[in-house]
């Protein structure tokens, strides 16, 4: 037990140019994340229309909308989540991640992107405790509500579509790079352990940045699909953002790198 | 990747029956497994145990085993893909498997249905379904060595034993803690292991003379000889199976699954680790699963328990060397390899479990039972070897560095897999959940410890430049003696992560102060400075000082964090004061926070400054008069706060003191921590944000900070 299937990137002509830039004596982040954008770029596209990613973002929407209704405990069940009202906000994690997971086993293709897309809107929901000030340990289910209710505006989950997005896209950059930047530790580029994780870091700063453009193209979209759906958003309309806005996120990737 | 593009596998299990609504897709290629014959592909053949066991071996415990090694059979023939696929498209299969049972009706019920595909679902990463129908059971099967004389003696355990570092301890504690007399099931698939298994259960005969150790030794593995798949995910289905079944078959209660919690978990130390990618043969969430299934399959007479499930594998060792018994760890075998190995090497040294056992062994200085002989390489002072050597360890190790700084609280907030540890139906969820995150810190810290020890072991060779430059302890950036207390180890941590986002080529994009949380790092922007600091305690109370902009919160409330969600509107002083006397009514109260020597003190302070401001204004001195303005309303506060009504000093409870003293403490480290990157913001906040038994902050000139609150 305790076994990693553990793997480096290929050494194909777009999968080199990765390498040699994590190799390089001066790491740039935004040009390592054009790469990989490139590199996978297959892979990537077909990210939006993955069911997995499409779903994940779905619920997204729906708890948020859930989250402003009455009883957010009967909405979260009607979504298939069996809330308790006692529940902590740990609680209600592990729930959504139960949730998702069962879920997502139906859909094999999107083979780790499924639990990237999971994670990340896991994380969007941990981020808006988080952005209360709070930890997760004592946190309760009313907090998490609180805490989410504000974002069911189209302003404010506009936010949340950033923070997803992000997630996603930090979580898919770095799901690349980690196979070759173990490697790349003691070049000049990075000499010690230490900055292999500030390059990470700056990645995710680099995703989250660019994840803007999901959030203003957000706005517009949730208002307007709200007003047109009576505020149910439907798994095709999720499939409609997540189609456009992954291609905008990718775009800007390659555009940022070639700066 | 399309759905058409996914592994589809039909696996038909001694020629089961085929449902004939199957979809033609599925069809198209059936796996045969076959354990019979000349041409069988697995050794799965349980004459002998219906043979040797001699009594009625119940069907249904027959029926797990069955189903249990077809699952390891199929698991083994079906590729997914290797490492050569980059995006891991096969990594995930559909696995539909025909095999005959005793019962199929019984099998084919709903509710267990689901918990076995959930179950096998989580363990592996792959989507399996099944389809039972009736066994020909008049071929008996499963090779199985098993002596009837060494069951005579009422065993009261079934531990499972791997013959590795935890199996041993696990074993260890049952017989001198709890008193236990356990039959030991093992699992071999090459000689050398067996081997290895019986000369461990040999030893440890001799060192506990009063039981006899029976052991079950089952041999599975595939005939073939080709290649199958390797990362074997259903391994720990199958052992669990195998611990269950002959506990039910004995009538034993309770099977021991001896795993250290670190390894259980097994976190994602490398980004590219997703799911079962990182194998979850023990973790807690399949370990829950997995009980609920074999409660249905057995009526609740088995229960399969990770004794080990809150202790490092350094905290299993110490208890192991406690009783005596460390001289059994020279027979142990830890290593996720089985091929490869140089003469008189049984370990690779690069694996994730070589990697632990060597940091574990260190920490709890049992260097001398573990002889670095037996590795293939010294990881912290020879070349490790590129590939997955290179990435287990670096990885291994910066994961530990990021960790060990962290209080539990926020490992919980930052470590997504523990999301997936938690039963959401336990009440006690949050604090295993908790336990948990402090189980991840102290392994951590273990191994920074280890790193630091190393440093200090081979600082002259260090320096002489005698160690590899691809060695663990050149890769590390520390210097000797300067990283031995986790206080300095902690400000390191936050002035490296403070540079990370103006390196590499980043610089936030955001014009205003702002105090931005992504994920595990805040992101800072002031004036011209750009900086982070990673999620903790402090900077998350530092962050709602400087969203109350102005407003004054309570130290208590800071530290308790029990508060709605505007803290800018409940946290005001009067509210403050009531709460105050309301908890002091029950909690212990550590005297008068200011004797009334203090008090008077501040109020001839306040005299002086009043007279200075008036000075200061005659004067048209602007600046001198702000500045005291500025003092005596932080002394007027203060003093509101230790004085109750008559003049008399406040008698603040326990937890308020504790809460100051804590609130403070966690800020101020964060804040200190700031000068390396963001000097100009340190000494702003030095200035300007005030911490007490009220906190709060006033900048002069206002400063407008968009914090994500």
């Amino acid at each position: 037990m305790g076994h990693t299937e553990i793997a480096r990137l290929p050494t194909s002509q777009r999968w080199r140019v990765v390498i040699d830039l994590l190799h390089a004596p001066r790491l740039d982040a935004p040009s390592v994340a054009s790469a990989v954008t490139l590199a996978a770029e297959r892979r990537l596209r077909e990210l939006s229309t993955d069911p997995s990613v499409t779903y994940c973002f779905w619920l997204l929407t729906r708890l948020a909308a859930a989250a402003r209704s009455p009883d957010f405990v009967a909405e979260a069940a009607q979504l298939g989540i069996p809330v308790r009202s006692d529940d902590t906000a740990l609680r209600f994690l592990a729930r959504v991640a139960d949730h998702t997971r069962e879920r997502l086993s139906a859909y094999p293709e999107s083979g780790p992107f499924g639990e990237i897309a999971a994670v990340a809107l896991r994380e969007a929901l941990r981020d808006t405790v988080g952005t209360q000030g709070r930890t997760l340990f004592g946190s309760s289910l009313e907090d998490v509500e609180t805490a989410f209710r504000r974002y069911a505006n189209p302003t404010q989950f506009g936010d949340l579509a950033q923070r997803f997005f992000a997630s996603f896209m930090s979580q898919t950059l770095r799901y690349y790079v980690d196979r070759e930047l173990p490697h790349a530790i003691g070049g000049s580029g990075l000499p010690h352990i230490d900055e292999a994780g500030d390059f990470a870091r700056a990645m995710d700063l680099h995703a989250h940045q660019l994840a803007g453009v999901v959030e203003r193209f957000a706005v517009g979209w949730y208002s307007k699909k709200n007003w047109e759906r009576l505020g149910t958003i439907g798994p095709d309309d999720a499939q409609g953002f997540v189609g456009h806005a992954l291609p905008k996120l990718r775009g800007a990737l390659v555009r940022e790198g070639a700066r | 990747m399309t759905a058409e593009r996914t592994t589809l596998a039909l696996c038909i299990c001694d020629r089961a029956v085929v449902p004939a609504n199957l979809p033609a897709p599925l069809r198209k290629h059936p796996v045969e497994i076959t354990t019979r014959g000349k041409d069988a592909e697995i050794n799965f053949v349980v004459e002998h145990l219906i043979e040797k066991l001699g009594g009625h071996i119940e069907p249904r415990v027959l029926d797990l085993l069955s189903l249990a090694a077809y699952c390891f059979a199929a698991d083994r023939m079906v590729r997914r893909g290797g490492a050569v696929d980059v995006h891991r498209e096969g990594w995930r299969r559909e696995l539909t498997l025909c095999l005959p049972v005793s019962d199929p009706t019984f099998w084919s019920r709903p509710n267990l249905l689901r918990l076995l595909t959930e179950t096998l679902d989580f363990g592996t990463d792959d989507r399996w379904s099944f389809h039972f129908s009736a066994v020909d059971r008049t071929t008996p099967q499963l090779a199985i060595t098993w002596d009837d004389r060494e069951l005579l003696s009422q065993p009261d355990t079934v531990v499972l034993f791997s013959g590795g570092t935890d199996s041993l301890c696990g074993l260890v504690e049952g017989v001198t803690q709890q008193g236990a007399r356990p039959v030991l099931v093992s699992h071999w698939a090459a000689d050398h292991v067996k081997a290895r298994q019986q000369r461990l259960r040999a030893a440890v005969r001799r060192t506990f003379e009063d039981w006899e150790f029976p052991h079950v030794q089952v041999e599975l593995h595939r005939h073939d000889k080709r290649d199958g798949e390797s990362s074997q995910r259903t391994r720990g289905f199958l052992f669990a199976c195998l611990g269950a079944a002959i506990a039910a078959h004995l009538g034993v209660k309770t099977v021991l699954l001896p795993e250290n919690g670190y390894v259980s978990i097994n976190p994602q130390i490398n980004d590219q680790l997703r799911g079962a990618l990182a194998s979850r043969g023990t973790h807690p969430k399949f370990l829950f699963l997995f009980n609920r299934l074999i409660d249905l399959v057995f009526d609740g007479r088995v229960e399969v328990v990770n004794p080990l499930w809150n202790k490092t594998r350094a905290e299993a060792l110490t208890t192991l060397k406690d009783a005596g018994c460390q001289q059994l760890l020279r027979q142990t075998y830890s290593c996720g390899k089985l091929q490869g190995r140089s003469a008189g090497k049984s370990h690779c040294g690069g694996c994730s479990q070589c990697v632990d056992r060597r940091f574990a062994m260190l920490k709890a200085e049992l260097e001398e039972h573990d002889p670095l002989e037996q590795y293939e390489f010294d990881m912290f002072t020879q070349f490790v070897p590129e590939g997955e050597a290179r990435t287990v360890t670096v990885s291994y190790v910066r994961c530990a560095g990021e960790m060990s700084p962290l209080d539990p609280e926020v490992i919980l907030d930052q470590r997504r897999e523990l999301d997936l540890c938690v039963d959401p139906d336990d009440p006690d969820a949050d604090q295993q959940c908790l336990e948990l995150a402090a189980l991840l810190r102290r392994h951590s810290e273990e191994a920074i410890a280890v790193m630091e020890q190393m440093y200090r072991r081979w600082s002259r060779e260090l320096a002489q430049r005698l160690v590899d430059p691809h060695s663990l302890l050149v890769l590390w950036p520390r210097q000797v003696g300067t990283m031995v207390n986790a206080v300095d180890r902690a400000h390191e941590s936050r002035s490296v992560v403070t540079n990370a986002v103006s390196s590499f080529g980043v610089t936030s994009t955001t014009s205003q102060s702002s105090f931005q949380r992504t994920g595990r790092v805040w992101f800072i922007t002031f004036r011209d400075e750009k900086g982070g600091l990673p999620n903790r305690i402090g900077v998350q109370r530092l962050a709602r000082i400087l969203k109350a902009n102005g407003q004054e919160l309570e130290a208590f409330t800071l530290a308790h964090d029990t508060t709605a969600q505007d803290t800018t509107e409940e946290t005001q002083i009067p509210q403050a004061d009531a709460s105050l006397d309301r908890r002091a009514s029950h909690q212990a109260d550590v005297g008068d926070v200011l004797d009334s020597d203090a008090i008077d003190a501040y109020r001839d302070r306040l005299d002086e400054l009043d007279r200075q401001i008036k000075v200061a204004r005659a004067a048209d001195d602007a600046r001198k008069a702000t500045d005291g303005e500025r003092e005596k309303a932080w002394l007027e506060r203060e003093l509101r706060m230790w004085v109750g009504m008559h003049d008399k000093p406040r008698h603040f409870p326990e937890a308020h003191e504790r809460a100051r003293q804590t609130v403070s403490k966690t800020v101020w480290r964060e804040v200190r921590a700031l000068d390396e990157s963001m000097p100009l913001l340190r000494a702003h906040f030095e200035t300007f944000v005030h911490l007490g038994f009220i906190c709060w902050y006033e900048p002069d000139p206002p400063e407008w900070w968009d914090v994500s609150l």
